[in-house]
């Protein structure tokens, strides 16, 4: 191989004749070796056509001679840069010149970014994934398509690992290693299908997931067994570089940015909050399985204990019976279905979303049929449709502007201003619905309704146009119900709006007498996200974009644009940290019985231990004086941990209704809240 | 490149199967053991053509276990730097192709397929198309390239392959 950077002219082989150059069959800046014919060429007086390749491994860089000219006895036909930069390597292996790299120490591949979600070794140089990115974003714009990540765990489909009868209509039952391996039992979101085929005329699929490779594809074959839709487009956790977040692949699969990329998944974490989430609602199907996928250090021990009698218990169908089961998700929780809301305050549960199990008896093969009035996904299709539709819009808009030649619109910005269009200029006033000691502005139910672009204020005001209150004759309710210009509303018509992201019809949300206790007031997880920065105004500025994108490929793969240096400074750095050990172990220890104390406090169960050393492994890297940083924040991640296995929020010790003991306030203050309330109320007794 | 040759392996055999039918274990222990595998050496062990020798049996001291050296022939098949090769299309992407040669995985570089093929990912399956779209290479397609690099592992062989040589690509 040659190392030199000088460039070599190639002649033709030595021959006494002239020639005639008949064909190219390279372009400039092709890579050559011994294996490519460079180009076709006639001897004089002679009939055959020669093929010349060179000895040399490198870059075509100038045509010296052109097709039909003659190549005059012993002159150069073309400038050739030897070497080759090793621009797409797998396993060690240049795949363009086939030199070993391990062997090879002399030339430093450039390849870093690993641009095929199934093949993690493969990788490409910055620079040619660069161009890849452009053909992509390029080919995606002609054909009006953008790009989505898919979650499958809770997002599409179900899986448990539990024992369920094999004959439940729409289950899907596999094993992923060998005979003697665990069962696994899969089912689709009502809907799936339908969703993804007409998705897919406008986005192009990806899956993103944290299940294993075989499992990944497996429910791509589910889902997909044409390969039409997802082709080869699927990321593993073993292709993850990160075990607990998906956005680090990110950068390679799009190295031109992410400005094109929608993501739907059930949960935020794993994106680290990303602007251009759509974070849906988990599905949940099976009992007593939550993500089954889920990345070790933030996944949860689902807790059995707690029989609950809203999820379909299989072992009960085994026996052919027809079983009618409750909603699936406690009325409290429950806001998927509007049209049916209007008799909220009716006793009657079943009412709502139900699962009708219908054993068939008659037949010999018997199928349980299990009916869910799930529909998210119809609202999800059309939050995509809408996205897609804005996005082109504003890219027709630029390009009319500044020609064919401009920067795509970024869907991180795009999502969030969509969204907060949803309730744009309306003034909503709440009343019972946030705590009196927490501020307005803290509350869940403040950040969603700012999500949604809607203004929120403390008392009522001229120009209010909603009152969101949880029980009628509060001061608020009283004030509004004389003023026809306010519609009065409950929290749950919010928590619609924000799972569907559409402007709800208010009046299936009626505030009536009675159903202050049932009313949630705090936003489903999956509606409440915490809080984004504000969406930066829309500019028209090139510049501003440019520099955002060049920041975004400074992040590509960190460690591979350090230097040897930086790397050594970083073994350094460990050293010295192993030196000072001892003064370590005893950091720990402290942590070890903060974390104890910390479960000890908190109304955590025995179960949830393990969850328990997670977090106060997350806390041994925050400083020591934050540890009595507010529980809030540890709470919610437990919540909607729990939410997501399908406990309904009464269950976790978060009825708001009549006391607020277990409320997610701050401990202390509540305490004093407490206190002073139970001396009212002996006063009152003692009266 | 297949070769016939001579090798040699030992089998571990637990006592329980000392009887009148060891010899046939020890042979489909052999086959079980040996088949499929692959060596840096030799390439991959595609089959046992004939046992030559078992040699006597030899028992662990202390474990009854039983150990035969079994010499025996093989067709092996190792991949080599320049050969020409034929191989059924696996994925196709806009980095390249992967095709598989029997047990070996191949990978083709776009920059080792000729230009006038053309990455199309919106056909379905994808493919390398040239512009006249007389020729397109999809998966399951055989093609014949050439090897112009092998990854030996302990456990494995992967190769890298081009297409830019006369008498390469789709065979019809």
């Amino acid at each position: 191989m040659e190392t030199n950077s000088e460039t070599i002219f190639v002649n033709l082989p030595t021959t006494d004749k002239k020639a005639t150059l008949v064909k190219w069959r390279v372009k400039e800046g092709t890579l050559v070796n011994s294996t490519v014919v460079v180009l076709l060429y006639q001897e004089d007086g002679e009939k055959d056509r020669k093929s010349f390749r060179t000895n040399h491994i490198g870059v075509v860089k100038k045509i010296l001679i052109h097709e039909g000219q003659e190549i005059p006895v012993g002159s150069p036909v073309f400038e050739l840069e030897p070497g080759c930069s090793h621009s797409t390597v797998v396993s060690d292996l240049c795949a363009d010149c086939g030199a070993d790299l391990r062997i090879d120490n002399a030339s430093k591949p450039t390849a870093s970014v690993s641009m095929i979600h199934s093949v993690p070794d493969l990788k490409v140089s910055e620079q040619s994934a660069f161009l890849l990115g452009k053909a992509d974003e390029k080919r995606l714009l002609s054909d009006r398509k953008l790009v989505l990540l898919v979650d499958l765990d809770q997002t599409i489909i179900h899986t448990t690992n539990d024992n369920i009868p094999n004959n439940i209509k729409d289950v899907y039952h596999f094993q992923l290693y060998g005979p003697n391996s665990p069962w696994y039992h899969t089912r689709l979101r009502p809907g799936t299908y339908k969703f993804l085929s007409s998705i897919s005329e406008l986005y192009e699929l990806h899956i993103c997931t944290f299940g294993a490779r075989n499992y990944a594809h497996t429910i791509t074959h589910i889902l997909d067994p044409k390969g039409k839709l997802f082709s080869h487009r699927v990321l593993s956790r073993d292709e993850c570089f990160n075990p607990n977040s998906k956005t680090g692949n990110l950068k390679g699969l799009f190295p031109c940015g992410d400005n094109m990329v929608c993501i739907i998944d059930d949960r935020e974490d794993v994106w680290e909050y990303a602007l251009n989430l759509i974070h849906v609602k988990p599905y949940h199907f099976f009992q007593h399985t939550g993500d089954i996928n889920a990345p070790p250090n933030l996944q949860k021990n689902c807790d059995d204990s707690s029989q609950q009698d809203n999820k379909i218990d299989f072992t009960h169908l085994v026996q052919g019976i027809t079983v009618k089961k409750k909603n699936k998700i406690n009325d409290n929780v429950q806001i998927e279905d509007g049209e049916v809301l209007s008799d909220d305050d009716s006793p009657d549960n079943e009412k709502k979303v139900k699962k009708d199990v219908v054993v068939k008896e008659n037949e010999i093969d018997k199928q349980i049929e299990v009916e869910e009035e799930d529909d998210y996904l119809l609202y999800l299709e059309d939050i995509l449709k809408k996205l897609h539709k804005e996005y082109f819009a504003e890219y027709d808009q630029k390009c009319k502007l500044y020609g064919n030649d401009v920067e795509v619109p970024d869907m991180k910005r795009i999502i969030p201003t969509y969204r907060s269009k949803i309730l744009a200029g309306k003034k909503l006033v709440f009343s019972g619905l946030v705590p009196t000691p927490v501020p307005l502005t803290e509350s869940r139910a403040y950040k969603v309704a700012r999500l949604l672009g809607s203004e929120v204020t403390e008392n009522i005001e001229p120009d209010t146009t909603h009152l969101v209150a949880v029980r009628q004759g509060t001061l608020k309710a009283i004030a509004a119900r004389k003023r026809p210009d306010i519609i009065t509303v409950t929290p749950e018509w919010l928590w619609l709006c924000a799972e569907r992201w559409e402007h709800v019809e208010e009046k299936l949300f009626p505030l009536r007498s009675g159903c202050g206790d049932s009313s949630n007031r705090d936003p489903p997880a999956h509606c409440s996200s915490p809080e984004h920065s504000p969406p930066s105004p829309i500019s028209n500025n090139l510049n501003s974009s440019i520099k955002e994108q060049n920041k975004f490929s400074d992040t590509l793969n960190p460690l591979l644009s350090f230097t040897d240096e930086d790397i050594k400074r970083m073994a350094g750095e460990v050293e010295d940290m192993t030196d000072d050990e001892d003064s370590c172990d005893g950091d720990d220890e402290n942590n070890a019985d903060e974390t104890s104390k910390k479960d000890k406090d908190g109304n955590s169960s025995s179960e949830e231990s393990l969850a328990g050393s997670s977090r106060g492994h997350k806390r041994r890297h925050s400083s020591s004086e934050e540890t009595n940083s507010d529980p809030t924040d540890n709470e919610d991640e437990t919540l909607n941990e729990q939410f997501r296995q399908g406990r309904n929020l009464e269950e976790l010790g978060l009825d708001w209704g009549n006391n607020s003991e277990n409320s997610v306030d701050p401990p202390d203050e509540l305490n004093e809240w407490n206190m002073l309330g139970a001396a009212l109320e002996k006063e009152f007794l003692d009266n | 490149m297949f070769y016939h040759i001579a090798l040699e392996h030992d089998v571990l055999l637990h006592p329980r199967y000392f009887g009148p039918q060891l010899l046939d274990t020890v042979k489909q222990k052999l086959y079980r053991e040996v088949e499929g595998t692959c060596t840096g050496k030799y390439g991959f062990v595609i089959a046992v053509t004939h046992i030559d020798n078992i040699g006597c049996g030899l028992i662990l001291p202390g474990q009854g276990f039983v150990v035969y050296t079994v010499k025996y022939k093989a067709i092996v098949f190792r991949p080599f730097k320049g050969e020409v090769l034929e191989a059924v299309v696996t994925q196709l992407n806009k980095v390249g192709m992967f095709a598989e040669i029997g047990p070996l995985s191949c990978f083709i570089s776009h920059h080792s397929i000729p230009s006038e093929l053309q990455f199309c990912p919106n056909t379905s399956p994808p493919c390398y198309k040239s512009k006249e779209e007389n020729i397109a290479i999809q998966p399951e397609d055989t093609i014949r390239l050439k090897i112009v690099g092998t990854r030996v592992d302990a456990s494995g062989i992967f190769a890298i392959g081009t297409l830019m040589d006369d008498y390469l690509g789709l065979i019809h």
